[in-house]
């Protein structure tokens, strides 16, 4: 066995579950900009935006797993478990902020970036995981095989995404600033996901 | 004159077969090893070398880890993963540089603690975890090595609670 495929043999930690859904491809948009007549990013202490619980009509006839993993790949079904899915990411900012892991500020910038971006992707963009990071910093992460995402979001508003495939070893990335519009490279790659 | 162990093994490299751990304060929203646990803090940026820190399971239980953290904070370090030396020492970026020897490979070297301190002895610290200066693509190589420690670490993930 190579020295890099030998590990411990432990209990491996669940993988993340896999989402179906369907690309809609849009133009590209200007993200990140606050809503019209709003120049400045207004900072909101408490909620951050938490969508409305699911209908029980959409419940009928729809069987969820309990881990989430759908078992169609009708769209319906993958954006009840996104619905759900965005909404725990909600909680998990709000629970970070709460517990004072990463501030006010860096709690409302990564939401809002978050929804920027799924807004730009028509929705269809896969709810990622994250994490806080040290001194404020906050990351998303998006897996799919053998590709990798990251976009890392640093105070004062600097982004940086970065892709790696596993498999070719390829690697891109690209820096941006809350404010600047995403150019269709990144769009390309939040396609994959 | 006695020699102090620790000024014996100071900065020596660490035996492929051995193994470490690394405490994790920043497990993602689905449980698993966040790349944010691979960034030095302020603290191992300002040190020389610049490592990450580890510690030899053979002389450090995650236990006597957490006691070298402040009180207020061993509370956020909630899983910890382990690692064979010698599959940190084998990883490479992807792709490797134009000049192989720009960027060079991951080590583990020890750095135990001057305290009397269960475990002190055990502490270690990953070096190479850096973005090497005046290279192109410098912040690439470096992610692509963060990227890669981080898929290692995910095979080894425990929580410290079911410990």
């Amino acid at each position: 066995m190579a020295e890099h495929e030998k590990h411990i043999n432990m209990d491996v930690v669940q993988q993340t579950p896999a989402y179906h859904f369907q690309y809609q491809p849009k133009k590209p948009t200007n993200l990140f900009y606050p809503r019209t007549g709003d120049p400045t990013l207004k900072i909101k202490r408490f909620p951050l935006v938490e969508l409305a619980p699911i209908t029980s009509s959409l419940h009928s006839g729809i069987e969820v797993i309990a881990n989430e993993k759908v078992m169609s790949t009708s769209v319906m079904e993958s954006e009840i478990n996104d619905i759900g899915r965005e909404q725990r990411l909600s909680r998990f900012i709000s629970d970070l902020r709460d517990k004072k892991i990463i501030t006010d500020v860096a709690a409302l910038r990564a939401w809002n970036i978050w929804k920027q971006l799924s807004k730009c992707k028509g929705k269809s963009l896969r709810v990622p995981d994250a994490s806080a990071g040290p001194d404020d910093a906050f990351i998303f992460i998006w897996n799919k095989d053998e590709h990798h995402l990251e976009l890392e979001i640093f105070p004062g508003g600097a982004l940086d995404f970065f892709y790696r495939n596993r498999k070719s070893g390829d690697l891109w990335s690209s820096e941006y600033k809350v404010g600047e519009i995403l150019a269709q490279d990144v769009l390309e790659k939040l396609a994959i996901f | 004159m006695s020699i102090i162990p620790e000024q014996e093994i100071l900065n020596k490299h660490l035996n492929p077969d051995e193994v470490v751990l690394r405490l994790l304060q920043y497990t993602t929203f689905d449980g698993l090893v966040s790349e944010q646990d691979f960034n030095l803090s302020s603290v191992e940026r300002a040190a020389s070398p610049q490592s990450l820190s580890v510690w030899a399971q053979t002389f450090t239980t995650p236990f006597q880890a957490l006691q070298f953290f402040p009180q207020e904070k061993r509370t956020h370090y909630s899983h910890v993963t382990y690692f064979y030396v010698g599959s940190i020492t084998s990883i490479r970026p992807i792709p490797e540089p134009g000049n192989p020897g720009n960027v060079p490979s991951l080590d583990v070297i020890w750095e135990p603690i001057a305290e009397q301190l269960p475990g002190a002895l055990g502490h270690c610290g990953i070096t190479g975890l850096v973005r090497v200066s005046n290279i192109a693509n410098a912040k690439d190589y470096f992610k692509s090595l963060r990227s890669q420690l981080t898929d290692l670490a995910q095979k080894s993930l425990v929580k410290i609670s079911e410990i």
